[in-house]
């Protein structure tokens, strides 16, 4: 192999891991946000499947991939609706109204794709959006293609993950939102109302995770699976955990997801004797065991997944 | 203990009263309460379910009714419904018991496959000439035993590194899976047989069926284990101490209660059970291992124990209802063209509502 195969086949393996890394660190930061308001969400996978029907569908209605975000949002802030009230008005058990999002965003989105496209001979596509090529810098060798050649949309998820961050860390907003997470009665007793911020935590979060679904359908993939999210939307939960909930953090650990999803594509497409099901466990399998070793420095946030009441 | 408020200012305590009440009649009273409550949520439920079909542009009225005549106007429309349903009940009757300690495992799935392998691999392995009640004993000790081990892992981790359990059965899940199409492509892979399935399974290793019907030993081994998951649940301590674990993790270790112990013994019974739904559906109805051998039998399941508010009798019906509306779903897609996704909507729903009524029934009496 030349040097130019070698950096080459790097540089798109790079490409393959960070994509991974986009949609699952996006999902995380917005688990992070809800979290962070002590609200337990487990329906991210749900969430993500329903944002990528939805921002299919629109990306296709409208030929144009950014209303296709827009439709991915949409997706997920009508889950999250359902998530806040069940959660934050009538306080039932975070756990399972969280984990009914999964059922209910699935067969919600297996049946809006269905309903638009009822009737379709061959599985419809989105075309892709051609990447941004950022003069000089994307000439770079291997770094170059990775982060300074890629879409449009792929930047609007990293400046949507720096904006998140800033707002939890810098705005008065963000920090009651903590606050609502950490110390609901001191807000309580400062007069703040606790559930009006964990409402909107809920609904930002869910909205990130509908943007990460629409990112891996349109600008990703360009078509639509049942089975496309494989996951993601549960890794997503567990990097939270890793990633300290600081959104950051929580990116750079879905990177290092991002490698083992890679390596298994990798070695498969390579023909490595070793089967298949146990490269495509690679990712599940570490997520497990990343779990378990894993000692963050950082505690869960104090009033996570107990209702505010007074 | 739980405690009572108000219960004798209730009016259902009052009426008890003026019958002569006895503790057990009180309790028959409030369980009758819940039980209206639970078929409240549900008919809210189907009226939301009638209007999102109705706005899809379909005839809820119609839907409703081949779902019923799929079911119920053929013999062999009730019995798909009753098998459907063994799986559901088998793993249901473990979550009940987990979600009673609020020990989240959602782990059926994978231990339903890896059940299932290992009672393949028994019956694929073993002699065609083994009798059949040591081959199918065995067949069932193995699928126990392996589907008991996998879920000693999400177990022991949560038990010992508070690893969270929803997670990593989730994850487990999808590997237990891999696990068996994995055997199916290599270890027990037969020449002369199509990809994506194994040989069918010798004689001895098919669970006798009632007469003519396909009603299989199963359906009565998991109707039999009912009671005795009762018992497990509210008739002696190890339920106490799981539903104290449940209620506050600290109080029962102050107690003295085995916390890990017991959040692992939980785990083991529930990966028993949905190995043993694993092996019933092998060796009960498929008769051979096959790719997509679930319907997603573990994740209903979920649905199935909240919907019985993880009361194991109360676990059959619910099975058997949403077995009903899956094997409904069916017949709904094929005769009116509405997708049955839609029931996975439906299902999500109902619970949802039963969450609801519980909290709007506990605002009314704190």
């Amino acid at each position: 192999m030349t040097p130019e195969a070698i950096l080459q086949l790097a540089s798109g393996a790079l490409v393959f891991a960070t994509n991974f890394a986009l949609v699952v660190g996006l999902a995380a930061v917005g688990a992070a946000v809800t979290e962070r308001a002590g609200v337990l969400n487990l329906g991210h996978e749900g969430v993500m499947l329903f944002g990528a029907a939805g921002g299919f569908v629109a990306a296709h209605a409208a030929n144009d991939p950014w209303v296709g975000l827009l439709g991915g949002v949409a997706g997920g802030l009508a889950l999250g609706l359902l998530k806040a009230v069940w959660s934050v008005l009538l306080k039932t058990e975070q756990v399972i109204n969280g984990l009914l999002l999964v059922p209910i965003g699935f067969g919600l989105g297996n049946l809006l794709f269905k309903h638009y496209f009822s009737g379709a001979l061959e599985p419809p596509r989105v075309p892709p959006v051609a990447p941004l090529g950022i003069p000089l810098l994307e000439d770079i060798p291997l770094l170059g293609p990775v982060l300074f050649d890629r879409s449009p949309l792929a930047y609007a998820a990293l400046a949507l993950i720096a904006l998140v961050a800033w707002f939890l860390a810098r705005t008065r907003a963000g920090m009651t939102m903590r606050a609502a997470g950490e110390s609901p009665e001191t807000l309580d007793f400062n007069g703040i109302a606790v559930d009006r911020y964990r409402f909107a935590a809920v609904v930002i979060g869910t909205a990130l995770t509908g943007f990460a679904g629409a990112l891996l359908a349109v600008d990703q993939l360009h078509l639509f699976h049942p089975a496309m999210t494989a996951g993601r939307g549960w890794i997503a939960i567990a990097i939270v955990i890793v990633g300290g909930w600081r959104p950051w953090v929580c990116l750079a650990a879905a990177f290092f997801f991002g490698i083992t999803d890679m390596i298994q594509f990798q070695v498969q497409i390579q023909a490595v004797p070793v089967p298949y099901e146990l490269l495509l466990s690679l990712p599940y399998l570490a997520t497990v065991a990343v779990l378990a070793w894993w000692h963050s420095s950082v505690r869960p946030p104090a009033a996570l997944g107990e209702p505010y009441r007074r | 203990m739980m405690p009572e408020p108000r219960a004798t200012r209730s009016g259902a305590a009052a009426l008890a009263a003026g019958l002569g009440a006895t503790p057990r009649a009180d309790a028959f009273l409030r369980g009758a309460r819940e039980t209206a409550r639970v078929a409240l949520a549900v008919g809210a439920g189907v009226l939301v379910a009638a209007g999102f079909v109705l706005a899809l542009g379909y005839d809820p009225l119609a839907a409703l009714r081949v779902m019923f005549e799929t079911v119920f106007r053929s013999w062999s429309g009730f019995v798909d419904t009753v098998l459907q349903a063994t799986p559901l009940l088998l793993i249901a009757l473990g979550y009940a018991l987990c979600y009673r300690a609020r020990v989240w495992t959602v782990g059926g799935e994978g231990q339903f496959h890896l059940g299932a392998a290992a009672a393949g691999l028994v019956a694929l392995g073993l002699p065609t000439a083994t009798p059949a009640p040591v081959g199918l004993t065995l067949a069932l000790a193995a699928a126990i035993a392996a589907a008991a081990a996998w879920a000693l892992v999400p177990g022991w981790l949560r038990a010992h590194r508070g690893v969270n359990e929803v997670v990593s059965t989730l994850m487990l899940n999808f590997v237990g899976i891999f696990v068996m199409s994995w055997l199916i492509r290599t270890v027990l892979r037969d020449p002369e047989i199509p990809l994506l399935q194994t040989a069918a399974f010798p004689e001895a290793f098919h669970f006798p069926v009632v007469g003519q019907s396909r009603l299989h030993l199963g359906v009565a081994l998991a109707l039999a284990l009912v009671p005795a998951v009762a018992y497990l649940a509210n008739g002696c301590a190890f339920g106490a101490r799981a539903q104290a674990i449940g209620a506050n993790p600290r109080a029962s270790r102050a107690a003295g209660v085995d916390v890990p112990g017991t959040i692992i013994a939980l785990f083991l019974l529930s990966g028993a059970l949905a190995g043993l739904a694993g092996a019933a559906q092998v060796l009960g109805v498929t008769h051979r291992l096959l790719v997509g051998l679930s319907h997603d039998f573990g994740y209903t399941a979920v649905l199935v124990a909240l919907l019985a508010r993880n009361h194991p009798v109360a676990v059959i019906p619910a099975a058997f209802f949403f077995s009903a509306l899956v094997v409904g779903a069916e017949g709904v897609q094929v005769e009116l063209r509405i997708p049955s996704d839609f029931v996975r909507v439906f299902m999500g729903i109902l619970v949802l509502f039963v969450l609801a009524a519980d909290a709007l029934a506990r605002r009314r009496a704190p």
